[in-house]
């Protein structure tokens, strides 16, 4: 399953692993979307991993776009935990994104 | 599991192929068409990787020889000639049995495949050679409109040092990445071919809520630097091509200081505020270059070109048979709803039958239209058949098609396609003059076919029209003579000539040639379209042409029918066939003295009862009701005890035992659930004059329709569950 969800305690973990593609974009965004959610309370926070991906294509990198880009209009905390793999940073280089969306590394 | 992935692309393959047809069949009329020419080779290049995909190694290999062909045509180095539109056609007409995958005669095919594609090689090698002068202006209309300074570019790009530098625009439309495109690997594709920058768009993503996971919403600008034709970076898009929005734009050669300006930097996220300043050069150069030249816009270009297939489904007729079968069932139990409820007297339960009725009726329009097709396929089939009869012959023929959005039921289409080819083969072969003939006569050297559609009524006309030599009555007349089907001194009326020639046998054709001249085809195009309850009529002028036309059922499930009865059982009459009902008391059966004659409105009418003819033991009404028929031997009558009502009735097949049976020509069931036969009141009152005439009094040809007891007596034993069905027959 290249979209998972891990929760312990407080901490929960998106992880992306393997081939992430259309196939599971629904069920990421589902993901996205509850951890951008109000209802989650202060102590709440969600962290994407991002190093195990092999391949991406364009609906997750939307996605991760638009969910990072709601996380700062709202306010709401989500990032990365651990860096892109060096072969995703050049495809998406070379394919016209110069920023990858939660680039900034481990928080 | 895959072997149903092959029979879909078997399927997928035979469409493309008939497309193909037609479109290399209209190349030859327009050869310089750079659109007919793109379809075929987008046509080949589809064919080629599907078929690579699903393990069809020999079509894939084949094809590409063809692809590569029509490259060079697209690219301007291989001219159209009628003697590649024939190779080509030779070359299609040997898929079909690669597809089936055929053993049998694979070592004679892949002789015929080699010598196809050698002769192919040989038209090409003389172009390959040429220094071909630019000629994109024939097959780029867009390029035309370059600025005069741009200097001219070999086709294929450039050679030496000069990089040609494109400019990009590829947007995706909705449902580009449900098809199974990822525009990552696009872009990717489009990378390797030389030096691209890329910026991606992210302006029109919606907030994560209202994002659909399935849709791609960035677009992307570029810009490529490469040796690449166009056709080749419009390639990589070949398959997406209907679903994005995709612009293709030669800069000009760009000297090396300008390619710093065109040079963009992918842009960061635009959540940082205003655009970098190094997009203004992007901006300034895209508009320039939009200025100039008319986008290619590449969406919506097939939708154009087949209007019937942008939202169809495909469905075994298996099944639409079978919904259709259910809709008559259905309409039966409806029936006998209404009847109950009028019996009841209840309104409440009568204005539920009412409603039953009225949803039953829509259904009924609805799936009987579902089985309806234009006859454009049948038509458009025969443009080959023209094409190849026209060379055979050293004729010059052409074809015109008028109604082909006419729809008919697919059960008539189907059987149409064998009396057409008659129709159209005698035609170009008998009415037809070669084209010195024709100039000699003063007429155009070109002779046109003209087949056409329309409705008329209940029913569709279906012609084949032909301006040749029409057809020779003198000729027709005496060779009837010879064969002993009239008399010198018989004097027949034009119509009865023309007649003549669906006779067996008949043919004035002083020689057979390959085609025809036997005699075979239009006796097989009678019997065809008597068989579909049809009629034909031949209108010819001397000199003029042939003018032959087909009229028949918009549908054969179904008939307007007229139910009566004789004692217990029930017969459905055609509407269509029938004239009118007229009483007919025992006073006055008994004053024709046996002679099965009736006096209706000063004419005498020959009458056939039914209960004698279908031997039927019950005592014979007071009253008894003539239905008089028109037959070719004038009118007739059937006498019938009652005239029921109206039915639509849904023909059921008898199946192949009864096929003899003429009179009878299949059956429904009612409304209470019996079973009446449907009959055909010509053929009863020909079968019943020719035994007559044989055995010399009147009608009794009960013994054929012994079998039909029979049948009936056996087969209604498995309709168990259709509640109490009586044998016609019953004593």
């Amino acid at each position: 399953m290249p979209v998972r969800f891990d929760l312990t305690g407080d901490a929960a973990t998106i992880r992306l692993e393997g081939d992430v593609g259309i196939s599971c974009a629904a069920a990421l965004r589902q993901l996205l979307m509850e951890a951008l959610s109000s209802d989650r309370g202060a102590n709440h926070t969600t962290r994407i991993s991002l190093a195990k991906i092999t391949t991406i294509d364009i609906t997750a990198v939307q996605l991760l776009w638009a969910a990072e880009r709601e996380s700062r209009r709202s306010g709401q905390p989500l990032s990365a935990v651990d860096s892109w793999p060096a072969a995703i940073v050049e495809l998406l280089h070379g394919t016209g994104f110069s920023a990858l969306p939660f680039s900034a590394g481990a928080a | 599991m895959t072997e149903a992935f092959r029979q879909n692309f078997r399927e997928e393959a035979r469409e493309i192929l008939a497309e193909l047809e037609s479109s290399l069949l209209a190349l030859n009329e327009n050869s310089g068409d750079p659109d007919l020419v793109a379809r075929i080779f987008r046509a080949l290049h589809t064919l080629k990787g599907s078929g690579g995909m699903f393990g069809f190694d020999e079509l894939a290999g084949f094809v590409h020889q063809l692809e590569t062909a029509f490259d060079e045509v697209r690219n301007g180095h291989l001219s159209v000639t009628p003697e590649l539109v024939d190779l080509t056609l030779a070359a299609l007409d040997r898929i079909p049995a690669m597809l089936a995958e055929d053993s049998a005669g694979s070592a004679a095919r892949s002789a015929q495949c080699a010598a196809i594609l050698a002769r192919l090689r040989a038209l090409m090698r003389p172009a390959q050679t040429e220094t071909a002068p630019e000629s994109l202006g024939a097959s780029r209309p867009d390029s035309a409109a370059l600025e005069p300074s741009a200097p001219p570019r070999t086709a294929g790009g450039c050679t030496g040092d000069c990089n040609q530098v494109w400019h990009i625009r590829f947007v995706p439309g909705p449902d580009l990445l449900r098809n199974g495109s990822d525009p990552l690997l696009l872009l990717r594709e489009l990378g390797s071919m030389g030096e691209l920058r890329a910026r991606a768009s992210l302006d029109a993503v919606p907030p994560l809520a209202e994002l659909d996971p399935e849709c791609c919403y960035i677009a992307w600008e570029m810009t490529l630097a490469s040796d690449a034709a166009e056709n080749a970076l419009r390639d990589v898009f070949i398959f997406v091509e209907d679903q994005c929005t995709l612009e293709i734009l030669p800069d000009r050669v760009a000297a090396p200081e300008e390619k710093t300006l065109v040079e963009t930097q992918a842009s960061s996220l635009p959540l940082a505020a205003a655009p970098p300043a190094q997009d203004a050069a992007l901006c300034a150069a895209d508009q320039t270059a939009v200025g100039l030249v008319e986008p290619r816009r590449s969406v919506g270009r097939r939708s154009s070109d087949h209007p019937d297939s942008t939202t169809s489904l495909r469905v075994p007729s298996a099944k639409l048979d079978q919904m259709v079968n259910l809709v008559g069932e259905l309409m039966s139990v409806q029936s006998r709803l209404s009847e109950l409820a009028a019996r009841l007297d209840d309104t409440e339960v009568q204005g539920v039958a009412e409603e039953v009725e009225r949803l039953t009726s829509a259904m009924r329009e609805s799936s009987m239209s579902l089985r309806m097709l234009p006859i454009r396929g049948t038509f458009e089939k025969f443009r080959r058949l023209v094409h190849d009869l026209a060379r055979n012959l050293g004729k010059d023929v052409e074809l015109t098609i008028e109604g082909a959005e006419t729809e008919l039921d697919k059960t008539v289409i189907d059987e149409l396609g064998d009396p057409m080819m008659h129709l159209i083969r005698n035609s170009m072969d008998h009415g037809i003059e070669t084209p010195e003939a024709r100039v000699a006569a003063g007429k155009k050297a070109v002779a046109t076919i003209h087949l056409f559609a329309h409705h008329s009524g209940a029913s569709v006309v279906i012609g084949v029209s032909d301006d040749g030599a029409g057809i020779d009555a003198e000729a027709v007349r005496s060779r009837a003579i010879e064969r002993g089907l009239a008399t010198a001194e018989t004097s027949l009326s034009e119509e009865e000539i023309f007649s003549l020639i669906f006779q067996p046998g008949f043919s004035t054709a002083r020689q057979v040639t390959d085609l025809s001249g036997r005699g075979v085809g239009m006796d097989v195009v009678r019997r065809k379209v008597e068989s579909l309850r049809g009629s034909i009529d031949v209108a010819s002028r001397r000199g003029e042409g042939t003018t032959v036309a087909l009229r028949l059922p918009l549908t054969l499930a179904m008939i307007d029918g007229l139910l009566v009865t004789v004692g217990d059982t029930s017969y459905v009459l055609p509407v269509a066939a029938t004239l009118e009902c007229v009483e007919l008391t025992r006073e006055e059966s008994r004053l024709s003295g046996g002679k099965h004659m009736a006096h209706v409105r000063g004419e005498m009418v020959p009458y056939i009862r039914l209960r004698e003819y279908f031997r039927l033991a019950t005592p014979r009404p007071e009253r008894e009701q003539i239905m008089i028929v028109a037959s070719e031997a004038g009118r007739c009558g059937l006498v019938i005890d009652r005239v029921v009502g109206n039915c639509q009735a849904v023909i059921r097949n008898l199946g192949g035992l009864c096929h003899n049976v003429q009179a009878v020509s299949g059956a429904t069931i009612l409304g209470n659930g019996t079973v009446a036969l449907i009959l055909d009141p010509q053929r009863l009152v020909q079968e019943a004059m020719r035994a007559r005439s044989i055995r010399g009094h009147p009608p009794s040809r009960g013994r054929p329709l012994a079998a039909a007891q029979t049948i009936t007596a056996a087969g209604t034993g498995s309709h168990g569950g259709a509640g109490t069905v009586q044998h016609p027959f019953t004593a």
